[in-house]
């Protein structure tokens, strides 16, 4: 039986859990430690000796912090591919000037790229890539993101020129637009270059913990798969954001269910998400990475100021959004403090057992109707975000602040789903997640017909999930969608995949 | 009657412009992108009334025909909007006074605005529909006639595109039933196709054709709606309730999208959305039809609003206005109606742009017409 370890790297603490067929067998939780890695170190001594996983699958925010407090960027060179198209909007627009001027980023724009039919905008030019890659060698860059107009349909492009560059500088690392992100040139064109400043902290980073831990190493994604080592060095940006995913994935599992709205109780908030099919609700707009725009798969989550530690006012009973946060064990009522908070409530209405029960004694049930009433308020209206109507969902309850909101949402007629291990259910997130591929391709019908192009969206989502490290043989599509374009005679084809499998375990 | 915008107003503009957008007339970001960076600094831009123009003068206005997908890997293209602007001002018989939008809806109001700033002319406060419509005969020029002989030219990213002589002086109607204007749109449509589904024309008229045929102060309005949502988010007073007090429009649910149906026809992106009611409009079921922009709302089984008449769906959270490309399952959204220009709701203009024209057999009543 294989042992699989999942740690996650919380801003607090760093989680970590054996799990052996989707079982956890033993979990620990230590202090995150500022330099990440031997916090995980720390939380994998808690484990059994005697249990050696076969593989490890971490969960960080390295790489976001990395981008939020804009250190450890590598600088890297934006090469357009497609001129004279786009040539209004050039690389780094709308950048917050502060990431701008933390590295040293070149743009250029070269010939070559496609129209959405497949027609050639202009050839492609080997001296004019030479001179670049000379140019990034004597000037020291060693990351450049390459980004062609209609590259997610037509790659070709933007391979050849990764080719003829490093062909020049072999110590040069090309990331490719196509590989990262979707449809829309400038979101993918910032995803591809945010990659190519986080690769180079990438492949240290991923030292670090391939020395710490004894197994193949794998590293949560924001989409609720992991991706292999060798992966996320190519792919860093990938590792963006994907705490809530695990916590989403991890209740799933833990909860069974695949249609459910999960709640994540947290000291300051409550975070609420959907799945479906057992994976998180993709977001919908502006979608953000350290103040640029981007356009990869993250989860749709709404926070509300409702937690452990949220403020409580007595007269009217509204809760939050301030909170003690961190500080709970200091000055909440139960724990010698003096501020009335959500925790101390749940104390006084006998829902938790914590602290020194007598010091909200005092608290009336007066004061208890009116609190709860608030919560049941603002809980049936978050929960109204994500249920069709007459066809409610499940809710699974997770996070350290489950048992404050627990009686409220069975009081509202709701089926609530409370797992075992749910405080450590983003660590099982990373520890079940399996390996995913996504593609997003354009088709000309003229050449390609509907069901071709959808199965060609197919195969690529599907090599993707390989290269990702998926065994062959286990992966299933898990989505297929086609959106036509508007306004064109000339019928073009949008389409997009993701496909999910299980890790080759071999592969490492 | 004039007034002056600046390069902070760009936003609000542009926020605004995809409000009246209708879900359709392209996404706006990467337009405003551009117009934030060629209209750094001070520049200020005049807006005037059409009536303020010389009589004899002409204006000019860019327009891009094509795919909104395709603009998202093909950023507005400054190269084809000066070739179409040199080679119709070459043509023109008269001066240059100012430039404006064909469609106001989405990104089309942006290429205005930056060949006014860069020629030191001003803009037209008004269109030639007050909102987005997908086909060019759609716009009050078409539907009202304007002197013949006008002057327009079609470009795309290497420069000017040769005329094409079917496409020349085609106003006249292929059969009688047919709207005024459908054989131009043809052709250019066409044209586009083989251009990389994205294309760029830009016409001039005439002082007298505009004062007549001008959907007027939409500029303004979407100025003053873009303003409106800014300044809810910053107060964190609702941005939806800013934007139906700001455009005297009228909110028919607040609900999530539980379905959204596509099926390409000819050329275009026809679909269904689904919402169901939250809130205090729990209960309550929407479907709206969409042909790029968004056509018939049905509201509990009932048809609620038709075209001409705007119906826009904003994110009930920030007021960002939610386009037929980007609709899926989950979105929140609040479901508006915004009164039409009375130049779009004659008969003559029903016939362009009313329910038949989109084959649909619904009667349209006016917003203000229908019960609350």
């Amino acid at each position: 039986m294989k042992l699989v370890a999942g740690i996650d790297v919380g801003g607090t603490n760093t989680d970590a859990v054996l799990v052996r067929d989707g079982q956890i067998v033993a979990w620990a939780k230590v202090p995150t430690t500022p330099d990440v890695y031997s916090g995980i170190i720390a939380a994998l001594t808690y484990l059994p000796d005697s249990a050696v996983p076969r593989r490890v699958h971490i969960g960080t925010t390295a790489f976001t912090n990395a981008l939020v407090e804009r250190r450890n960027l590598a600088s890297a060179a934006a090469i357009r591919v497609g001129r004279p198209v786009s040539e209004s909007l050039p690389p780094m627009t709308g950048w917050p000037a502060d990431l701008q001027g933390a590295v040293h980023n070149r743009s250029y724009f070269v010939s070559g790229g496609r129209e959405y039919d497949g027609q050639p905008i202009g050839a492609l030019d080997r001296d004019e890539i030479r001179n670049i890659a000379r140019g990034l060698a004597a000037a020291g860059i060693t990351q450049a993101a390459v980004t062609s107009v209609f590259g997610t349909s037509y790659p070709e492009d933007e391979i050849r020129v990764a080719e003829w560059l490093t062909a020049e500088d072999q110590n040069l690392h090309v990331s490719l637009s196509h590989r990262i992100g979707r449809f829309g040139i400038l979101e993918r064109e910032n995803s591809t270059l945010l990659n190519a400043m986080l690769q180079p902290l990438a492949v240290r980073t991923l030292n670090a913990y391939q020395a710490a831990v004894p197994a193949g190493l794998f590293i949560s994604q924001n989409d609720g798969t992991v991706m292999n080592g060798v992966r996320a060095a190519e792919v860093p940006i990938f590792a963006v954001a994907s705490g809530p995913t695990n916590s989403m994935r991890g209740a799933a599992i833990l909860g069974s269910a695949r249609e459910a709205i999960v709640l994540d109780v947290g000291g300051t908030t409550t975070d609420a998400g959907v799945l479906h099919l057992g994976y998180p609700q993709p977001a919908g707009l502006d979608l953000t990475v350290a103040g640029v725009r981007t356009n990869f798969r993250m989860p749709d989550v709404l926070s509300v100021g409702i937690g452990g530690g949220s403020l409580v006012d007595p007269a009217d009973g509204s809760v939050g959004p301030q909170s003690v946060g961190l500080r709970l064990t200091e000055q909440a009522l139960i724990f010698g403090g003096d501020t009335l908070t959500l925790t101390d409530v749940a104390v006084a209405a006998g829902h938790i057992d914590l602290g020194e029960r007598t010091r909200v004694a005092h608290i009336g049930t007066d004061v208890i109707a009116r609190v709860e009433d608030h919560l049941r308020n603002r809980l049936s209206r978050l929960l109204e975000n994500y249920e069709r109507i007459g066809r409610p969902l499940p809710i699974i309850l997770v996070g350290g602040g489950a048992p404050l909101i627990e009686s409220i949402l069975k009081g509202l007629g709701r089926e609530v789903l409370r797992p075992g291990h749910a405080d450590v259910a983003n660590a099982y997130g990373a520890a079940i997640a399996q390996v995913g591929g996504e593609a997003d391709l354009t088709f000309s019908s003229r050449t390609v017909s509907r069901r071709e192009a959808l199965t060609r969206a197919e195969q690529e989502a599907h090599w993707r999930a390989v290269e990702a490290g998926a065994s062959r043989n286990s992966i299933t599509t898990v989505e297929l969608e086609d959106a036509a374009f508007s306004y064109l005679a000339g019928d073009a084809l949008r389409v997009r995949a993701r496909a999910v499998g299980d890790v080759e375990d071999a592969s490492q | 009657m004039s007034f002056e915008i600046r390069s902070s107003d760009i936003t609000a503009l542009a926020l605004g412009s995809s409000v009246v957008g209708c879900g359709g007339g392209g996404n706006s970001y990467y337009g405003q992108l551009v117009a934030h960076r060629l209209l750094a600094g001070d520049v200020a831009l005049r807006v005037i009334d059409v009536d303020e123009m010389a009589p004899e003068s002409f204006a000019i206005t860019p327009a891009a025909v094509g795919a909104p997908l395709v603009c998202l890997e093909k950023p507005p293209s400054l190269l084809a909007l000066h070739a179409g602007l040199e080679s119709v001002r070459r043509a023109l018989r008269g001066p240059l006074s100012a430039f404006f939008a064909a469609e106001i809806g989405g990104l089309q109001c942006v290429f205005p605005v930056l060949l006014a700033a860069e020629a030191g002319l001003p803009l037209l406060d008004g269109d030639g529909m007050g909102r987005a419509f997908p086909e060019l005969q759609m716009t009050t020029f078409s539907i009202y006639g304007t002197t013949r002989g006008l002057p327009h030219a079609l470009s795309g990213d290497r420069g000017l595109i040769p005329p094409d002589p079917a496409g020349q002086d085609s106003s006249e109607p292929e059969s009688p039933d047919d709207p005024p204007g459908i054989r131009f749109e043809r052709a250019v449509r066409k044209i586009c196709t083989a251009h990389g589904g994205l294309i760029y024309l830009t016409s001039a008229f005439d002082q007298k054709s505009l004062s007549r045929t001008l959907v007027r102060g939409s500029i303004s309005l979407a100025l003053r709606i873009g303003r409106a949502i800014e300044s809810a988010r910053q107060g964190n007073r609702d941005p939806v309730g800013a934007i139906t007090q700001a455009a005297d429009g009228k909110r028919f649910i607040a609900g999530k999208v539980v379905d959204v149906e596509r099926q390409f026809r000819g050329g275009h992106d026809w679909g269904t959305v689904r919402l169901e009611g939250v809130e205090e409009d729990r209960g309550q079921v929407a479907e709206i039809a969409f042909k790029n922009e968004y056509l018939i709302l049905n509201l509990n089984g009932d048809v609620a609003l038709t075209v001409p008449d705007l119906i826009t769906l904003a994110e009930t959270e920030t007021g960002t206005p939610v386009s037929t490309d980007i609709l899926r399952p989950g979105l929140r959204v609040t479901v508006l109606g915004l009164p039409a220009s009375p130049l779009l709701t004659t008969p003559a203009a029903l016939k362009s742009v009313g329910p038949g024209a989109f084959g649909y057999n619904v009667a349209y009543v006016p917003l203000r017409q229908r019960s609350p």
